[in-house]
């Protein structure tokens, strides 16, 4: 079982800052680094409508080195890559169809079946057995801490790896120059 | 989802902005084809149940990737292009629910004080013209001799008036309003003919006569009625969050307190109402939503 207990976890305050949004929470929390919505926007290339979704990920490398912050990406993850990267502190965003929401018996959404064309970025933050939690800024009503019970969605693991494969399993995470060569020989993780 | 599926779906989204999609590959003698399709969110407000909906409208045809026998890609539409297509179409919807909205309220919008202060003159005139008083020779001494002109021409291209040799009289529009109502005071028809100059002379209003009181008032209608219509029934929504969604879908900065008065008159002409939560008229709601599906347009952005 892992689990990181994500501090100031946001809601996106606009339809389409979902990943400047979950960008702001993952520097925040595993790199202590605090930048506005504004500044994340600009970095990955956002506009009206939303960002590119893999290419808004890459552009983060070139402001982020001079933080001595790499970005990494890699496909065909496993659960157990995720677990070894939360593990060691690394949050990996991963791009879900934005009705995945549908499977997880939430009230507080609900999304048509033409989510299937939107993808979405999430933060799975824990994993227990069959169980994947996960930080999905497209709800609303956080805390100042995401704690296990505070949680808004859990997926079972099969609904998981599923919703998981339309992007060929792929993740991106943050790594501090100082620590990248153990984690890039460990996960084998690509920069682009 | 097969490779080329996989190649194709990895591509589009290093390529282009969320929301882009392809149905299905299009095999061809040696290449392998997608159409490029997008969906944007509309996220829908149902504030006395807790609950946000999202609904998609759906754009097709914006552009195509073509791979070749070695998985090269050896045409893709541009990004930018696809970008300017989704927001043509956008515009495009926004527009033409506007013009929904405005068939139906248009009588109702004829209310509004700040409208009715501001096309005073065409009242005054529609006035004038009803009492039989508007003669050329006593427009001479008007005192806005050149506005007034301008607004009967307008009038009267819209065949609300008609000019004849020494006067102005109704024009076809008016005559029907007139006997269809024929039993009304002379303040119903007058209304009526009013609302039916807004509805019909909006766009030249605004843009040749430039009356931009009436645009807040019909956006917001906007907002709300293209949400119900999607939604298919009445909403109940935080007055925060209709003016978020106000702003957002025309890249406004309009102060709450504008935007609270405007919701105000809009709610005394009994287009909307507000009591904690503001929603509408489902007489209103039925009429957008038949000339929606009549006319196919998807709801705007909200």
């Amino acid at each position: 079982m892992v689990f990181y207990e994500l501090t100031s976890p946001q809601h996106q305050a606009e339809w389409d800052s979902c990943v400047p949004t979950t960008i702001k929470v993952i520097l925040s929390n595993q790199v202590n680094v605090t930048k506005s919505i504004a500044t994340i926007k600009k970095w990955c290339g956002w506009e009206r409508g939303g960002v590119v979704p893999y290419s808004a990920l890459r552009k983060l490398d070139e402001p982020l080195s001079k933080l001595k912050i790499t970005v990494m990406e890699k496909s065909n993850l496993t659960e157990k890559d995720l677990i070894q990267l939360l593990e060691k502190g690394i949050l990996p965003l991963i791009y879900f169809r934005l009705n995945y929401t549908n499977e997880t018996g939430t009230k507080e959404l609900s999304i048509d079946e033409e989510g299937t064309h939107f993808f979405h970025p999430v933060v799975p933050v824990g994993i227990e057995e069959e169980k994947v939690y996960i930080y999905d800024c497209f709800y609303s009503g956080y805390g100042k801490k995401l704690s296990k019970s505070e949680v808004k969605v859990t997926l079972k693991l099969p609904v998981f790896l599923r919703e998981w494969q339309h992007t060929a399993n792929r993740a991106f995470w943050l790594v501090l120059e100082k620590s990248k060569d153990r984690q890039l020989s460990e996960f084998a993780g690509s920069k682009k | 989802m097969s490779q080329v599926e996989l190649e194709f779906q990895s591509r589009v989204m290093e390529q282009y902005p969320q929301g882009v999609y392809f149905d299905s590959v299009n095999s061809g003698d040696s290449n392998k084809s997608v159409i490029l399709n997008s969906v944007v969110p509309t996220i829908i407000f149902d504030d006395k149940n807790n609950k946000r909906m999202v609904k998609f409208i759906k754009l097709n045809n914006l552009g195509k990737m073509i791979i070749d026998r070695d998985h090269k890609f050896i045409f893709e539409t541009k990004p930018t292009v696809i970008r300017s297509r989704i927001d043509e179409h956008l515009v495009e919807i926004q527009t033409k629910t506007e013009q929904i909205v405005l068939a139906v309220i248009f009588d109702k919008l004829a209310k509004i004080a700040m409208v009715r202060t501001t096309l005073n003159p065409v009242y005054n005139i529609l006035k004038a013209v009803y009492e039989k008083k508007l003669t050329k020779e006593s427009l001479l001494n008007y005192p806005k001799r050149e506005k007034y002109l301008r607004y009967i021409q307008f009038l009267c291209d819209l065949e609300i008036l008609r000019e004849q040799k020494e006067r102005y009289s109704e024009g076809n529009y008016f005559i029907q309003i007139e006997k269809a109502l024929n039993n009304k005071d002379e303040e119903e028809i007058l209304n009526r003919v009013f609302g039916l100059t807004i509805k019909e002379g909006k766009t030249y209003l605004l843009n040749n006569l430039n009356i931009n009181v009436l645009k807040p008032f019909i956006r917001i209608a906007n907002i709300y009625y293209s949400s119900s219509a999607l939604f298919e029934n009445i909403l109940f929504i935080k007055k925060e969050n209709l003016y978020n969604n106000y702003l957002k879908a025309y890249g406004l900065n309009t102060k709450f307190v504008n935007f609270e008065s405007y919701l105000d008159q809009l709610s005394r002409a009994k287009i909307l109402n507000e009591d904690g939560l503001v929603h509408g008229d489902k007489t209103i709601l039925e009429k957008v939503s038949d000339l929606m599906k009549k006319s196919s347009a998807s709801p705007s952005m909200c």
